[in-house]
């Protein structure tokens, strides 16, 4: 085993559970999205949440930095539990990056400007080491030059790998991902799986909604499928796309590959 | 023979340049005017449209109106009742205005530099240029004035041919006076007469033109009936060829005016005095035929008495009509002076004066006419002395635009160049300092402008010191209570800190201070206590963000500066160093009287501060309109309702009719001041309706990353969502603006004298009556060219920034 080789799966040993959920439920109105999700996720841990629309992948995600609230069970992030105090929520938002499938970037402000916004102004960093790492982050992502753009002038790929550097900005120690190739170009799909891996590489804990069945197969530690608000199966990418146990599963990716 | 369909073409075709399209300006028509028949109608019928309107409207512009109620009143449609002794410190809020124009345009707009430039020159060249040509190539159009012992009626008055008149001239001027014979030899020539008449010459010229139409009339008519016999289909009926008949009976022609009035034969002698020494610059000349002609030279600029009598036949009612040249109409008006140095050494300083002008170039002269056995010899005035007859182009270039031109030119000439200046300082800027620097120095002026221009108009009293300092006072005490609620959070003491505090800005002025002046006080406090405890809802959400150590030394100096400039007026005043019955003080800048501010100018100031003041509490209610709070959201709806399901008149009325009304004191709050409460109060609750429009107009998904990022929701509001939405609803803030400035008219209603106000004014002047429509036709250039503007930065502020390159 090389040196390098070896780092790599050091920096990918799966550390204490960073995330826990416990029998966590939600409704919109009368429709009940999540039904008793249990799932714990580890430090270093990459997990691939995959399933058919409207099976409640990205609820149970946003559920995660309360973009949704929950209506039972706890949630429980980096020992803080998720309740309706205010403080909590912020400090949870603090430690959790987030991508989403529309990148929603800040389109009245530049690239630069877009990442250095939210260490400025919550975590009080002086401008001008914001400026200094957002830097590295957009070298990081591969587009230092695009800096003082705005994003309506990049392409899509672009813009998402912005987004994804805007996250890290925060220096978050989880990363949730929502579906965040669904609305690019094939092209552009293979410049951002670059980053995530990359980034997955790196140590980060991450959650990715995702259809990319190739980046689960190489990237992901624990491959969750999830159907009418269940998780239905989990396990490692082997077990998961060799050996599916559960019917359900099985037709999903007859289907999907 | 075998095809393969699958091609592949490895050589690159090159670019070209795209076909050239243009193929002439018919060819543009055809495709852009006439496509098709209904194209055809509409262009045509449009073009006629605009042709009759500008046709129409340049025709009466140039041969109807009467240009010297605008040339008259300048100054009153500019500053109208102002103080003209503080009138500097408005030109100088224009300056200052215009050199930011130049800096801005420098700075942000620099595309239509160029442009503008030749915009400059073009006004300067008109300002300057073409009223000295027009006075020297075109001559002023004739003088007519009647000599004779004659007494004539029109209607119930009587009058006669003046024996003197006094006028103004300069020096080197010459007066020549010569009896008319073209014009007499007959009536038409009488009823072609056009140029300045006095009265009886009027008053043949009427009788000559009413003479010569009706014998039109009765040619026209016989005419009629000759034909109506001659015809196989008769033109009248039986009854109606009576009729007519009986008319043509009654249209007896008088007989020719000039041989009514037996013209010109009389002899006329005349002579021209000097207006101080009342002595004759020659001998008298007599005229007895049109051959003659009397000159005289104008030895020194002021006064002059023409004197013209009729000297034989001695008794009987002749009247001669004299041409004339070098003697002008005029106009009296009540002017400011600040210094002037009579003849007689004496010194004017400050006060209203006579001011005797000379309409055809501005002449001006405050010495009063002469006087002839103590009696005041009547001068060439314009009301007497008008213009009948045709007025061609060149005659209204001699007698109006030239004058309004020369007007003008001082003030505009002076804004122009300083634009220029501001224009130049921008260029140093950017040289020496660097764009963005300059740019940050322009921001800093645009912010600084505002206050700036207020104190310049309102002047600055002892009071308005005080309440300025109350009011940062009140600023600062909410930065304070934000503090305290960093610092501690939402615990029992910090709310009890609030209570306590709160009453004592509310109370203690109320028991302590009760000689300070000001009924409004409980009022204004109700305005702290709500930020304040706002200001406290945010700072506690913020509670542990920062250390306790970190936000101390912000409390103790924000409570220092609370304190000094809340208890600096108090101490102040109650020991007697400031004294604040003085409303008028010459401390500083002197207080204008704001119910004088009238014209031009208040429309800018209601305008200005009009939209500076309803933006952020547009903002505001907007905001409220969408907050989760009940209470401040059904505050919000409320007043938007309220203030949107009534007009805007209505709301003016309330502010200067029931005000009062409700408060004795608030009738101390000039009307001009209510008025511009009445416009913030209207606008702000249309700006929110605006503004919530763009605020639903930004997807959820920014509000969405952002709160994922850790924004606060006063960050989201300030950072995120707020300046998305603004950029939205550009088009619509400017064109509210827009409506705001066109709708400062309305005050004029509620009986303010604004631009509108004053044309209702200026028409009861006697000198005017009847010019509403010169008032009118120039308040709306003045109001189009400010309008086109605003609607010119607009779309700048949308094309820059991100604007060109929005993407959601």
């Amino acid at each position: 085993m090389t040196e390098e080789q070896k780092t790599q799966q050091d920096s990918h040993q799966i550390g204490p559970p960073i995330i826990i959920c416990n029998k966590v439920n939600k409704w919109f109105g009368d429709f009940h999205v999540l039904k008793d999700i249990t799932l714990e996720v580890g430090e270093r841990e990459v997990v691939v949440v995959i399933g058919p629309s409207g099976s409640g992948k990205s609820t149970l995600i946003r559920c995660m930095n309360r973009l949704e609230e929950h209506q039972e069970g706890d949630i429980i992030i980096d020992g803080i539990r998720m309740g309706n105090d205010i403080r909590n929520i912020a400090s949870i938002r603090r430690e959790i990056g987030m991508v989403f499938q529309q990148f929603n970037l800040f389109p009245h402000l530049t690239v630069l400007q877009n990442i250095i916004l939210a260490p400025m102004q919550v975590r009080r960093m002086p401008r001008a080491a914001a400026e200094k790492r957002a830097m590295e982050l957009l070298e990081r992502v591969g587009i230092p030059e695009q800096a003082n753009k705005y994003p309506g002038q990049l392409s899509g790929g672009q813009q998402q790998r912005v987004a994804i550097a805007r996250a890290l900005a925060m220096g978050p120690k989880i990363m949730l991902f929502d579906e965040p190739t669904s609305a690019l170009d094939p092209e552009m799909i293979k410049e951002v799986l670059d980053v995530m891996k990359e980034l997955a590489r790196s140590g980060m804990t991450m959650i990715v909604v995702t259809h990319e069945m190739g980046f689960a197969r190489e990237v992901a530690d624990r491959v969750i499928f999830m159907d009418s608000g269940r998780i239905v199966e989990t396990g490692t990418p082997e077990h998961f796309f060799v050996n599916p146990q559960h019917d359900r599963t099985k037709l999903f990716l007859s289907q999907i590959l | 023979m075998t095809q393969d369909k699958s091609n592949v073409y490895f050589d690159d075709i090159p670019s070209r340049p795209a076909p050239v399209t243009e193929r002439g300006i018919i060819a543009w028509m055809r495709e852009n005017l006439f496509r098709t028949a209904f194209d055809t109608i509409l262009t045509l019928g449009g073009l006629t449209l605009v042709i009759i309107t500008i046709v129409s409207s340049i025709r009466w512009a140039v041969t109807g109106a009467n240009w010297y109620a605008i040339i008259f009143n300048f100054r009153s449609f500019m500053v109208g009742r102002y103080e003209p002794e503080l009138e500097w410190r408005v030109a100088l809020a224009a300056i200052l205005v215009m050199f930011f124009a130049g800096m801005a345009i420098r700075v942000w707009v620099n595309q239509i530099a160029r442009l503008l430039l030749g915009v400059i020159a073009f006004l300067l060249l008109m300002v300057l240029v073409v009223p000295q040509i027009i006075y020297s190539t075109i001559d002023v159009p004739p003088n007519y004035f009647s000599v004779g012992n004659i007494t004539m009626t029109s209607g119930q008055d009587t009058f006669s041919p003046l024996p003197r008149v006094s006028f103004l001239a300069k020096s080197g001027e010459i007066v020549t006076l010569q009896l008319a014979s073209e014009q007499i030899k007959s009536d038409d020539a009488l009823a072609n007469l056009h140029g300045f008449m006095d009265l009886p010459t009027r008053q043949l010229w009427n009788e000559a033109v009413d003479r010569v139409e009706l014998i039109a009339e009765r040619n026209e008519l016989e005419d009629l009936l000759a034909r109506d016999l001659t015809e196989p289909i008769p033109i009248f009926t039986a009854e109606q060829r009576e009729y007519q008949l009986e008319q043509l009976e009654r249209m007896t022609i008088p007989d020719p005016i000039i041989e009514q009035y037996d013209l010109n034969n009389i002899v006329v002698q005349v002579n021209v005095l000097d207006g101080s020494t009342l002595q004759p610059l020659g001998e008298p000349v007599t005229l007895t035929s049109p051959e003659d002609i009397a000159t005289f030279t104008i030895p020194a600029d002021g006064w002059y008495i023409l004197e013209k009598v009729q000297v034989s036949p001695e008794d009987t009612d002749g009247i001669a009509l004299l041409t004339v040249t070098g003697v002008h109409p005029m106009l009296r008006s009540l002017s400011f002076t600040n210094y002037l140095e009579t003849e007689d050494g004496q010194v004017i300083e400050n006060q209203f004066v006579d001011t005797y002008v000379r309409m055809l170039d501005d002449y001006r002269v405050v010495r009063a006419v002469p006087q002839i056995d103590g009696e005041e010899v009547p001068f060439v005035v314009i009301t007497q002395h008008q213009y009948r007859g045709t007025r061609d182009l060149q005659t209204y270039l001699r007698i109006y635009a030239a004058p309004f031109l020369q007007r003008i030119s001082g003030g505009l000439t002076i804004l122009l160049l300083v634009g220029v200046a501001g224009y130049g300082v921008a260029y140093l800027l950017q040289r020496t300092r660097g764009e963005k620097t300059t740019s940050q120095y322009s921001a800093w002026y645009l912010i600084a402008l505002p206050p700036v221009i207020w104190i310049l108009v309102a002047g600055v009293s002892v009071k308005g010191v005080l309440n300025i300092s109350l009011v940062l006072a009140a600023v600062t005490f909410v930065v304070f209570i934000y503090y305290i609620g960093m610092a501690y959070g939402r615990t029992y003491q910090t709310i009890a800190t609030l209570i306590i505090g709160s009453f004592f800005m509310m109370g203690v002025p109320l028991i302590v201070f009760d000689g300070y002046g000001y009924g409004l006080l409980a009022l204004f406090n109700l305005f702290i206590w709500l930020p304040a405890s706002i200001g406290f809802l945010a700072g506690s959400s913020q509670f542990g963000v920062r250390e306790i150590q970190e936000i101390r030394p912000m409390l103790l100096i924000t409570g220092g500066i609370m304190l000094v400039l809340f208890l600096a007026p108090a101490i102040l005043t109650t020991s007697g160093i400031l004294d604040t019955n003085q409303t008028y003080s010459d401390w500083f800048l002197r207080t204008s009287n704001q119910r004088n501010w009238s014209g031009l100018l208040l429309t800018m100031m209601l305008t200005i501060f009009g939209i500076i003041a309803a933006f952020p509490l547009g903002i505001g209610l907007a905001l409220g309109r969408r907050s989760n709070l009940p209470a401040i959201k059904y505050i919000c709806v409320l007043y938007i309702e309220l203030i949107r399901g009534s007009p805007f008149i209505t709301v003016l009325f309330f502010m200067q009719l029931l005000i009062p009304l409700i408060n004795a004191d608030f009738a101390d709050i000039p009307n001009s001041i209510r008025a511009l409460i009445g416009v913030i109060m209207f606008s702000a609750a249309y700006l929110a309706e605006n503004v919530r429009g763009g605020l639903q107009a930004i997807p959820p998904g920014q509000a969405e990353a952002a709160r994922a990022l850790g924004l606060s929701g006063w960050q989201i509001t300030m950072f995120i969502t707020l300046p998305q939405a603004l950029r939205i609803v550009i088009p619509a803030l400017v064109g509210q603006f827009i409506s705001l400035f066109k709708d400062t008219s309305l005050v004029a209603i509620v009986g303010l004298i604004d631009l509108t106000g004053f044309v209702n004014t200026m028409v009861i002047q006697t000198e005017f009556i009847g010019t509403r429509a010169e008032g009118l036709f120039f308040i709306t250039l003045i109001y189009f060219v400010f309008s086109y503007l605003m609607g010119y930065v607009s779309r700048l502020l949308e094309a820059s920034g991100s604007g060109s390159t929005r993407k959601l």
